[in-house]
């Protein structure tokens, strides 16, 4: 699996996918039952990435550029390919959560991207 | 959550002509009264016309590119014009023919999502346009406003806009979707002034092809025209621009703007009746018809969204924003 973010090559470990139902809800009475009744908007797709760094530099850091990214708030490209999947999007950068490890004195940094799409 | 959309395009849309002065000529031939110049359309365009004539005799004719697009005996002023003219650098100029005087000369360019347009040109076969289906925040597109704007000259002869029934000299006349139409205005040339114009606003629908074909009694007769629609440009006539389709319990939202007039405008929510008894039992909700801009908001609480109907009216307004807030 190949997974690029504003034109970065990830190494990611694992790619989680969801889709959130936008709707409105309202009841109403017909034929003598209540019923709820929904009007659909849309679909909002969002994607968690597990990802990981080997000894890099803070200043060179995806993880940092990722932050910087989301804080200004611009929208990058997201494009995944792989053996029965091919994702090309537009997507907003909404978190960056880092995990810092120590691992026989090398600086591993794990990392999760949380994205939707533009 | 609330969801709104801006059907006027604002950032597209530009003043290119705004000269108060008042111009006068009083010459009984053909003659420039005020050349305002050269404008530059990066795209094709809708052109938005607004001028006022100052004296009720003689006639006045409006060229874009030197080409007439519009004859008046300033009888009916202000002026209130649409005409989608093609990219390029055309020149805007005023010509009349008597005692003439014209003020408060406006141009500017007005987009419209949705739109779609018949270059202006001269008259040489069957035009057709189609407003594509599109779904809106508040429902499907339904019907657009077609609007067509002529000009017409014979040499040395008159020239009339014909409509059902008439019988004039050289006859001009509109048929749309294959029937015969009424134009909404006309300025007649029955003095061989080589200059009649005149207008047609109408409602159709979106999602397939009409047609607007001219005919002429004399094949010398020289028609310009062109055709403009978009659901969002109001007639005279109630448009339903879209068919409502939103929560129930939702509140709607539409503002309605001037465009190329500012007139009294007006949005409706319900059905002429089989029995009517007026608005005031037609509709659930009648916005207060107003000039300038005008918001109508209305919630549905017991009245179905679903087979309602919204109406709007207000020739040469427009709607600029549409907008639902569902709970």
């Amino acid at each position: 699996m190949t997974v690029t973010l504003d034109s970065k090559t990830l190494d990611c470990k694992s790619l989680g996918e969801g889709a959130e139902v936008v709707a409105s809800r309202w009841d109403v009475w017909v034929s003598g039952a209540f019923k709820r009744k929904v009007k659909v908007r849309g679909l909002v797709r969002t994607w968690t990435l597990d990802c990981v760094e080997n000894s890099v530099a803070w200043a060179s850091s995806q993880a940092k550029s990722f932050e910087d990214t989301a804080a200004a708030g611009t929208t990058v490209t997201f494009a995944v390919t792989d053996e029965v999947r091919v994702i090309s999007t537009t997507v907003y950068i909404l978190g960056v959560a880092i995990q810092a490890a120590d691992l026989a004195g090398k600086n591993i940094r794990y990392f999760t991207l949380t994205l939707q799409e533009a | 959550m609330v969801l709104a959309e801006q059907v006027r395009s604002l950032s597209d849309e530009s003043s290119k002509i705004d000269v108060a002065t008042t111009y006068t000529r009083n010459v009984g031939s053909w003659g420039t009264i005020h050349d305002y110049g050269n404008i530059v359309l990066t795209e094709n365009s809708l052109l938005v016309f607004k001028f006022t004539i100052n004296y009720a005799a003689g006639k006045y004719r409006l060229k874009i590119g030197g080409v007439s697009v519009w004859s008046g005996d300033g009888t009916v002023t202000p002026v209130s014009i649409l005409a989608y003219v093609a990219a390029g650098t055309v020149n805007i100029l005023m010509e009349n023919n008597g005692n003439g005087s014209i003020s408060n000369m406006k141009v500017g360019i007005a987009k419209f999502t949705d739109e779609v347009g018949s270059l202006f040109a001269i008259y040489s076969g069957q035009i057709s346009l189609t407003v594509l289906n599109r779904t809106t925040c508040i429902g499907a597109l339904k019907n657009a406003v077609f609007m067509v704007q002529c000009f017409a000259s014979t040499a040395a002869a008159d020239t009339n806009f014909e409509n059902v029934g008439d019988s004039l000299t050289n006859g001009v006349s509109l048929a749309v979707d294959g029937i015969q139409i009424d134009w909404n205005a006309r300025d007649q040339d029955t003095t061989s002034l080589e200059a009649a114009s005149a207008y047609y606003y109408g409602s159709l629908s979106v999602g397939s092809a009409h047609t607007f074909v001219i005919t002429k009694d004399n094949a010398n007769t020289v028609v310009k025209i062109t055709v403009y629609a978009a659901p969002w440009i109001l007639a005279a006539v109630d448009n339903e621009p879209v068919t409502l389709n939103f929560a129930q319990a939702a509140t709607f939202y539409v503002m309605l703007e001037p465009l190329c007039g500012d007139p009294t405008k007006n949005s409706k929510i319900g059905k002429k009746r089989a029995v009517s008894f007026g608005d005031s039992t037609d509709y659930y909700s009648v916005a207060t018809p107003a000039v300038g801009i005008m918001t109508h908001s209305y919630t549905f609480e017991i009245i179905d969204v679903v087979n309602q109907f919204w109406v709007v009216s207000g020739l040469f307004g427009c709607i600029s924003h549409i907008a639902v807030d569902e709970r």
